[in-house]
């Protein structure tokens, strides 16, 4: 009976502990297999055990730190930037007399847009119609008002906060779901109690929405940082890593190192780099939501 | 009588639907992987539709970036996959998959293409790549060219813009005769909007010198002209890199001075040949050019048609070869086959664009590689601008620095080529940082080659 009992829940879990094993365990092992290895595209025979070697290599490189730099750049910037516009969009559409409106639908759906878009699209879409110098959406918009708009993709100075605002567009969808769902859970008395003690909006979203959503907005910061943090199409279509290499991600400099430079093993070096940058993160978020849970 | 019936319905309907699978099936298909340029939209609209008329045969032509086009063609080469037949020969791509490639030699005596057509260095650069495959033809030639020197013509010889010019550098304004001077050309042009050019007011800005410098591909292009006209050659017979020579620094230097003070920003995202559409348009006054875009600034249709000036690189003084004009390599490239079950229907291909409609694929593209190209009339007189282009284009292949024939080109030196100029022009690292990364990769990736 007792061994009954012990078998039944490893009978239930093992097909998802071998497809895990499968479909994410292979590669991983595998990428760090060929980390360990010296793999030119070009001589795709020639493989040659090398140790640590390439690891050493990438945290001797310049390019490597400068990568790592710009990634937390970007990813902070997309997290932070998708999670104020969904809060606020999501706050919005929660409003009473705007929440369930046949226009709160529309623009539900309108704001889904970005989120079921091809990343490349949105990449393309971003360079030439909406940051382009001469005919783009944004120097249109600034000409309005007799401003002249810089070269975004292309001045060191801007090339980033282009690229962090059209991804975080892209991020944001997912949020303004999430918050909008949760903002729903909020218990409507609680919200009539704080009008009557003569909380305004602002007072109430701080002071009991905020607080009462904080599980959600920690979950789907990780989602968007880890999400951000790997993002490659929207960052290759929009700038390719450029101007003078302010945008080069961590993903583009994987690209660049396996498929341009022919170096699979440095490349595998870099993706297993990030696979533990970003299960740290991780990891991080669980350990704070595991504290914030025993404090209450 | 409704079930018979329904059975015969069922019958023919299965004999209509395998008989169009199998005539599908019947007809060959070929797929064909390009680069683009002035070839793309003669294949397109002409020639393609003329072979699937004549033959039966079916061409599907994927035109990708220059970047992406080697790289889609290594993935599905290494992959094996025979998705592509056909594909664009750049020699300095062939390492990436030069065991996947179908070997010409039994194929051009089958069907008896003539070679001697073709000069002994085209052969060399583009059509042999002795040391990946040894004693055999693995391309045909269709453009090989190297990049040449494009100047508005008619804004050098007004006469305002003549006496500026010397009055501010003390020698009459033409085509330059050392880099130093093609730089003062650039900045004499570089002018804001509202200034005047030729007597004309510029409602936009007017730019000196561009080429298309996107990191690593395009940059990589432009700067190894400055690289071998400094009389470089990446590496010597020992496979040693002669790129920590102090020239390289010297190069590198006049080039960010260069882009700073006289291209277009927007010159840092284009590929390959866009900066030409610039000129077109009146925004630049001098280009590099490779040949292959001349019909953009010249063709008949071209708001500068007529304007243009051509003339050879200029020379780098004190370069390690004593060269006399500039050099960049001998690009463009030819049309390879790789090894599927189709290689003889691709190559009836390529020898009826190539060689049957020679003289037709040279007019409706300006593309130039076989002798007769050369000296037919109908072909020669059928552009003004080929009394001063076909010049300086001839001059300049007999000095084009042909690119060793090693799998490791591109990675050792191509696209660090693009990255080092790139990361020095715009202060990601020093130069020496990027010349010691540079000649370190490149001497770490011969040794692991076992060449060193």
């Amino acid at each position: 009976m007792s061994s009954r009992r012990h078998f039944n829940p490893w009978a239930f879990i093992l097909p998802g502990i071998i497809a895990g094993g499968v479909v994410l365990g292979f590669p991983v092992a595998q990428a760090f297999w060929t980390s360990l290895h010296r793999l030119r595209m070009y001589r795709l025979h020639d493989q040659v055990f090398v140790g640590l070697d390439n690891y050493v290599r990438l945290l001797q490189d310049p390019l490597f730190h400068l990568s790592v730099r710009s990634t937390i750049v970007f990813s902070i910037g997309c997290t932070v930037l998708s999670v104020i516009a969904g809060l606020a969009v999501a706050s919005v559409m929660s409003t009473r007399g705007i929440r369930g409106t046949s226009a709160a639908r529309f623009f539900m759906a309108f704001y889904l847009v970005p989120f079921v878009a091809t990343q490349v699209v949105v990449g393309m879409m971003g360079r030439l119609y909406v940051w382009e110098p001469e005919y783009g959406l944004v120097n249109f918009i600034l000409g309005l008002f007799g401003a002249d708009g810089p070269m975004w993709l292309i001045s060191r100075d801007t090339a980033m906060w282009a690229t962090v605002v059209t991804n975080a567009w892209r991020l944001t969808p997912l949020a303004v779901l999430i918050f909008y769902a949760a903002l729903a859970t909020v218990p409507e008395e609680l919200l009539e109690s704080a009008e009557v003690d003569g909380a305004g909006g602002w007072r109430a979203l701080a002071m009991i929405k905020l607080p009462l959503i904080r599980y959600h907005i920690g979950f789907v910061a990780l989602i968007q940082l880890t999400s951000a943090f790997r993002e490659f199409d929207t960052v290759f279509a929009l700038t390719g890593g450029g101007p003078a290499r302010v945008t080069n991600v961590l993903s583009l400099l994987v690209y660049n190192e396996g498929i341009s430079n022919s170096d699979m093993g440095m490349a595998n070096a870099i993706s297993f780099t990030m696979l533990i940058i970003v299960a740290i993160l991780s990891l991080v978020y669980m350990r704070f939501a595991r504290l914030g849970e025993m404090g209450n | 009588m409704l079930r018979t019936n329904r059975l015969w319905s069922l019958v023919v309907s299965l004999a209509v639907v395998f008989g169009l699978l199998a005539s599908a099936h019947a007809q060959t298909t070929l797929r064909l992987a390009e680069h683009p340029g002035p070839h793309v939209a003669a294949l397109e609209e002409y020639f393609i539709p003329l072979y699937e008329e004549l033959t039966g045969v079916k061409v599907l032509m994927e035109v990708l970036p220059p970047t992406q086009l080697w790289q889609k063609m290594q993935l599905e080469a290494q992959g094996n996959t025979n998705y592509y037949d056909m594909g664009y020969h750049s020699p300095g791509w062939f390492g990436y998959y030069y065991d996947k490639v179908a070997g010409l030699d039994a194929l051009i005596a089958e069907f008896g293409f003539d070679i001697g057509q073709y000069s002994e260095s085209v052969i060399n650069s583009h059509m042999v790549s002795p040391l990946l495959r040894p004693g055999e033809i693995v391309a045909i030639a269709r453009n090989p060219q190297t990049p040449i020197y494009a100047y508005r013509l008619d804004w050098f010889e007004h006469p305002d813009e003549q006496a500026a010019f010397q009055a501010r550098f003390g020698r009459p304004l033409a085509a330059p005769a050392t880099w130093e001077e093609l730089y003062d050309i650039a900045v004499f042009f570089t002018r804001p909007a509202g200034a005047t050019v030729a007597g004309e007011t510029l409602a936009q800005p007017l730019f000196g010198y561009s080429a298309s410098v996107k990191p690593p591909g395009g940059m990589a292009r432009a700067f190894l002209a400055i690289v071998y006209s400094l009389g470089l050659d990446g590496w010597d017979d020992t496979y040693t890199s002669d790129l920590r020579h102090p020239i390289l620094l010297e190069g590198v230097a006049y080039w960010k001075k260069l882009i700073n003070d006289a291209f277009p920003p927007q010159a840092q995202t284009w590929d390959f040949l866009e900066h030409l559409s610039f000129m077109r348009e009146g925004r630049l006054a001098t280009a590099e050019l490779w040949p292959e875009g001349v019909l953009t600034i010249d063709g008949g249709d071209a708001p500068t048609a007529g304007k243009i000036g051509y003339s050879t690189l200029p020379q780098w003084p004190g370069n390690l070869k004593d060269l006399p004009i500039g050099r960049g390599f001998i690009g463009g490239g030819g049309m390879l086959i790789f090894d599927t079950p189709k290689k003889a229907e691709a190559f009836q291909f390529i020898q009826w664009l190539l060689e049957e409609q020679a003289a037709e694929f040279n007019l409706r593209t300006a593309m130039f590689a076989r002798a007769d190209q050369f000296t037919d009339p109908a072909v020669l007189g059928s552009y003004d601008f080929y009394d001063t282009f076909l010049p300086a284009f001839q001059e300049q292949m007999a000095y084009g620095f042909p690119r060793q024939h090693v799998a490791e080109y591109g990675a050792a030196m191509y696209n660090p080529a693009g990255e080092f100029a790139a990361d020095v022009v715009f202060d990601v690292l020093t130069p020496e940082q990027a010349q010691r990364r540079w000649a370190d990769a490149m001497e770490r990736i011969f040794t692991e080659s076992g060449f060193r």
